[in-house]
């Protein structure tokens, strides 16, 4: 493994202050700076990252690679491994009691989410209708605010008023979340990573992420479950946009 | 491992070492990275209450052990300030940016972009600015004290209150002033953040200048605080 240089204190910093990249920029970025520095700019960008996450460990850092549940496009994460993110994010005075509260209900509603049509997910407008049962309760407007911040922070991503989980909640919550809803956390049969959003067998209640229905089932007119070889129910829905985009990314 | 053995044997003397003083470092490390985020110095008791606990006499062996990994694996200066039961910790970035903006994407770049116009207001001043001279100047560019803007909402709490906790301004107030007048000052993360010689730079490109040295004492202030750093280290 090579050296830990200049060029990847820089990738760190950005990392750090962007907290999640996608892979083709991450690519360009590593490339600028190795010739900003004059470092080594010969390694793939998995050994780059391994040189940095080789530093980072006795820190309890780390930067993850993952992919956004809506695109399916290849992220990297800066995760912190420290256990209690919910708690830390009060402590640091980011976000108040109250606020944190309305966090832990909107990954209630996105994890026990019951439209099977579309699980994982959550409408912007049910999100608010939340903040009216917390106790102090926060009105429509703080809820509208809170929600893009939370957006904007990168704990979730909003595609037209429907709000998904980011890699950066996924990962870093992974624990609180498997802990607190139990039996309602799962991998997904395909890539293995955590799933919320996405499809289900209708028998054996297995799940994949949407976009790797669209891999997985590319070649087949009668799709199966991976798990349990039942019919497949939701045949593979039409793809997204974003998707195409993502796949690209690969 | 022996470093349940190794922790009981330490708290007869409550001092770390090795291994554990090690341990400890890194999780500062991790506690002040977090804090960072808010942009707001650690104090000292931060870091006692929340990572040292039972160790606060480490806390000076701990802390150079910080600054050292700090520097070497984030590129980040631990710079202290406040003396006493007052000290405190913030962190400055050791690596020139000049060139990186368009892949930082530092958040608030539309707030740092207003930070360095009233930076650069104070140090064309000759290092001090008052308040009403302030605004006046920041009202030709259609920021007002009273009125919420599009961009910066409350411009008066963002100035008053975030700039100055987060160490950028130093506000004083004047005594014996009716209505009461304040004073502006860069504070001690402007002097480690933002290099006097980008001010002039900016200002020379601003009014068409050939030259920073057209600023004769701005420059000479400059010369003699690059002076000062090289020094200091
Ligand atoms: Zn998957
Ligand atoms: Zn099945």
């Amino acid at each position: 493994m090579s050296s830990y240089k200049t060029a990847h204190i820089y990738f760190l910093q950005t990392i750090m202050s962007r907290g999640i990249i996608s892979h083709t920029e991450c690519a360009r970025i590593c490339e600028k700076f190795c010739e900003l520095t004059g470092d080594d700019g010969n390694s793939t960008l998995q050994d780059f990252i391994g040189t940095i996450n080789t530093q980072l460990l006795s820190f309890h850092f780390k930067v993850r690679e993952s992919k956004r549940e809506d695109t399916g496009e290849t992220v990297f994460v800066l995760v912190s491994m420290v256990e209690n993110v919910l708690n830390r994010l009060v402590i640091n005075g980011n976000y108040s009691r109250v606020e944190m509260d309305f966090f832990r209900k909107i990954l209630d509603l996105i994890v026990l989410s019951s439209d099977t049509d579309n699980p994982g997910c959550a409408s912007s407008i049910d999100i608010l209708n939340i903040a009216d049962s917390l106790t102090p309760k926060l009105s429509k407007s703080d809820a509208k605010k809170l929600l893009s911040r939370l957006v904007n922070d990168q704990w979730f991503y909003d595609n037209n008023g429907m709000i998904v989980m980011s890699p950066r909640s996924i990962l870093e919550l992974e624990h609180y979340l498997s802990v607190a809803h139990e039996g309602c956390v799962k991998s997904c049969k395909l890539c293995n990573l955590l799933v919320f959003y996405g499809q289900s067998c209708e028998h054996c209640n297995a799940c994949i992420h949407n976009f790797c229905a669209a891999q997985g089932f590319k070649n087949t007119t009668e799709p199966k479950c991976f798990s349990c070889g039942h019919a497949w129910p939701n045949k593979y829905k039409p793809i997204s946009g974003a998707l195409i985009s993502g796949k690209e990314h690969r | 491992m022996s470093s349940q053995a190794q922790t009981s044997q330490n708290r007869a003397s409550d001092k770390l070492s090795g291994v554990e003083l090690e341990r400890k470092a890194n999780e500062v490390v991790h506690f002040v990275l977090i804090w960072e985020q808010k942009k707001i110095p650690i104090k000292r008791a931060d870091i006692n209450k929340h990572v040292l606990k039972d160790h606060k006499s480490s806390f000076s062996d701990v802390i150079k052990v910080v600054a050292k990994k700090l520097e070497k694996v984030f590129g980040i200066k631990l710079v202290e300030i406040g003396e006493g039961a007052k000290k405190a910790y913030m962190l400055v970035n050791t690596l020139d940016h000049s060139e990186t903006s368009d892949v930082m994407k530092w958040k608030d770049n539309s707030k740092r972009g207003l930070l360095f116009t009233i930076l650069t207001l104070i140090f064309m001043s000759g290092n001090s600015i008052m308040d009403g001279a302030l605004w006046h100047s920041l009202k030709r560019l259609g920021i007002e004290k009273d009125h919420s803007h599009s961009v910066f909402g409350d411009v008066k709490k963002l100035i008053t209150q975030e700039f100055s906790r987060q160490m950028y301004l130093d506000i004083s107030k004047v005594p014996n002033c009716d209505p009461p007048q304040y004073e502006y000052r860069w504070g001690q993360r402007a002097f480690h953040d933002i290099p006097k010689r980008k001010i002039l730079e900016f200002v020379t490109k601003l009014y068409d200048k050939s030259d920073i040295m057209v600023w004769k004492s701005q420059y000479q202030d400059m010369i003699a605080d690059e002076m000062n750093e090289q020094q200091s280290g």
